[in-house]
């Protein structure tokens, strides 16, 4: 078997708050192969951000704690190298894309001097040939004018140009892994749709691997290979992206999946969304977090969290009704919502 | 065919930037609204739809045209009237964190509209329990503060508070891009029993296509500050006209990896409506744009029964 690029083994991530600790990862395990892009999809506060902040070392502590499990990059676990190394690593060896080009840059320094910060640290380049990659980079994320539009600031860019900004300064030092926040959450439909194939086209050119994060559904299907769905800080089901679309496995999958009007509906038919909301992550459930908002839970699924099972290339789902003990999906169905 | 309950004719807002400078934020729009429909709104960021609709409810004054509620010019309304159409017209913003007060409780957001219109003396309370429980809140809730409640509930009082004064026409700005996925599907639900219900009539302006096709009769598509294709949401999709519209509805992601068409991406960013192209204001980015497009302005015209169009390629 190869290995893997990236294994994050049973993170956990905690906040100290005034009003107690949030327990915002609760042990996420997935892995990143080469040239492959992993999206991590899910709601906001299920802790998809924060558990890519986690592998870029960018949790403020305090008040953030990583309070166990570890990233593991090239059979290299990250934190327990010394610093100078994990610099090494992260911001050279893993390039990071945030979501808000509007925030991400630096608004006083020329962009030029931004994208190659990084690359002169760890090359100890030249002026010259700093700049000249950072005319190369610009040019690689389809920039016009690149060597005028280095010696420019961000305000002097769009929203669009700006977030390619972005994508240049990730990609300046040839990582082998890049993490992308939400990259096109900011941006107009029209553009997104640029940003997107952008990053297709590098990640096939230069073999990159993404982790891509995102709530949007469409952008996972349009670019990644594998998906990874996150609720209430834990993974609930993973796999390659159309067997996940084709078979979801978790009730939450299936409910995100059937909650979206689609483009090509053709009767007028009504939403079906998944009611309720989110569990506390001050005081996280003591079994399936989704169970208050599951249509199938069971009693089981208050008192215990379920195991995942495993449906056969990569494709995993933790919920108890595919317990081998559980009653069939069939029947649930056909009795209507549980008495619980 | 019956009077529309809200018309559109030639409507421009502009804002004067400087001494001689104006942005035309919404430049000559013109359309109407029958009673009972959801018209949506669609564009890209500062195309100047949530311009269009603060202009129409009277949150801006007008720069030229005028807008129509059962007749009469609301630009025009004074007095009497004037409070009539505030009541007769509501809102639902964006962001329910923001548009909130966070220092007052529930109950007083609800019923702020009652007391200014004099309406439910004597049983404010009980108005506002009824149009807690109308929008899936308990009535318990109406003591606490905004903060106390989740994006989803925030948004729900945010409908209490437009439907209060028993509107007939309400103007939701992006009412759900704020929320999270699961939930926007519960709102999108509740605005359609509504409608349903109480024979209301939407302008829905959103930017996530998917959803606005889904709840809208007809959807209107603006770019620069003009509407350039007006039809009704099957036929918008189904045949649309103007090369806009067609990168648009191609840009979209769909939920379906087993779905695989021709994407026309455009190239290059929106223009600044502080400096418009000549002509069409789409032209610089058009994939189909000639030298006529520079010289001349299309027109806004009725393509197909009831498809509106202005777009050079679409002349009969």
């Amino acid at each position: 078997m190869t290995e893997h690029l990236l294994i994050i083994d049973d993170l956990k991530v905690n906040f100290k708050t005034y009003g107690g600790e949030v327990q915002a990862v609760r042990g996420v395990s997935f892995h990143v192969d080469k040239g492959e892009t992993v999206a991590i999809v899910g709601e906001s506060g299920c802790g998809k951000s924060v558990s890519a902040q986690a592998i870029m070392g960018l949790i403020p502590s305090p008040p953030g704690k990583i309070a166990g499990g570890q990233v593991v990059f090239e059979g290299r676990e990250i934190s327990a190298l010394p610093k100078k190394e994990q610099l090494a690593v992260r911001g050279t060896e893993i390039g990071m894309v945030f979501q808000d080009p509007m925030t991400a840059l630096n608004p006083t320094m020329k962009v030029g001097a931004q994208i190659v910060e990084g690359f002169v640290r760890s090359q100890q380049a030249t002026r010259e040939e700093a700049r000249a990659r950072a005319v190369e980079m610009l040019r690689l994320v389809g920039i016009p004018d690149p060597e005028q539009r280095i010696d420019q600031y961000p305000h002097q860019f769009s929203g669009g140009m700006r977030q390619r900004v972005v994508i240049a300064i990730a990609l300046a030092c040839q990582p082998k892994l890049v993490i992308a926040d939400e990259p096109t959450t900011a941006l107009d439909v029209t553009i997104q749709a640029q940003i997107l194939d952008l990053l297709r086209r590098l990640q096939e050119e230069q073999e990159l691997s993404v982790v891509l994060i995102t709530h949007d559904l469409g952008v996972v299907a349009e670019i990644a290979h594998r998906m990874v769905v996150m609720y209430a800080g834990i993974v609930v089901e993973t796999g390659p992206v159309k067997e996940v679309f084709a078979g979801p496995r978790h009730p939450y999958t299936w409910g995100l999946m059937r909650s979206l009007p689609r483009l090509d509906e053709g009767e007028h038919q009504r939403l079906i969304p998944i009611e309720g909301t989110p569990p506390d992550l001050f005081n996280p459930p003591k079994g399936c977090p989704f169970a208050a908002r599951c249509e199938f839970a069971m009693e089981i699924c208050d008192q215990q969290m379920p195991a995942a099972t495993d449906f056969g290339g990569g494709h995993r789902a933790a919920c108890w009704l595919h317990d081998s003990r559980a009653p069939r999906l069939e029947e649930l169905v056909a009795a209507g919502r549980q008495e619980r | 065919m019956t009077q529309p309950l809200v018309e559109v004719r030639d409507l421009k807002k502009y804002f004067f930037v400087g001494a001689d400078f104006a942005l035309k934020a919404v430049d000559g729009v013109s359309f109407s609204i029958q009673k009972g429909e959801t018209l949506g709104l669609v564009g890209e960021s500062g195309c100047g739809k949530s311009t269009l609709g603060r202009t129409m409810i009277r949150l801006y004054e007008h720069t030229g045209g005028e807008v129509l509620f059962k007749g009469k010019d609301v630009h025009k309304l004074r007095g009497r009237e004037a409070g009539r159409f505030n009541r007769d017209a509501q809102m639902i913003f964006q962001d329910p964190q923001a548009s909130l007060n966070p220092r007052m409780t529930v109950e007083d957001i609800i019923a702020e509209g009652l007391d200014i219109h004099g309406l439910g003396r004597g049983m404010r309370r009980e108005r506002v329990a009824e149009l807690l429980s109308l929008v899936g809140l308990h009535k318990d809730h109406a003591q606490r503060f905004p903060h106390e409640f989740s994006g989803g509930q925030r948004q729900r009082i945010g409908i209490a508070r437009a439907l209060a004064v028993e509107p007939e026409f309400i103007i939701a700005d992006e009412p759900i891009s704020a929320l999270d996925v699961s939930i926007q599907a519960q709102v999108v639900n509740l605005l359609e029993d509504l409608q349903r219900d109480r024979g209301l009539t939407y302008l829905f302006i959103a930017h996530d296509l998917s959803m606005v096709k889904h709840i809208s009769d007809r959807i209107g598509v603006m770019y620069l500050g003009k509407m350039v294709e007006l039809a009704a949401s099957g036929a918008l999709y189904a045949r649309p006209l103007h090369p806009y519209t067609k990168a648009l509805l191609s840009s979209v992601p769909v939920p379906d990896p087993r779905h695989k068409r021709e994407r026309i991406v455009l190239q290059g960013d929106l223009p600044s409506p502080a400096s418009k192209p000549s002509g069409c204001g789409f032209r610089t980015r058009c994939p189909l744009a000639v030298a006529r497009c520079a010289e001349q302005e299309p027109i806004w015209q009725e393509a197909e029964a009831g498809h509106w169009v202005a777009c050079h390629f679409c002349d009969r």
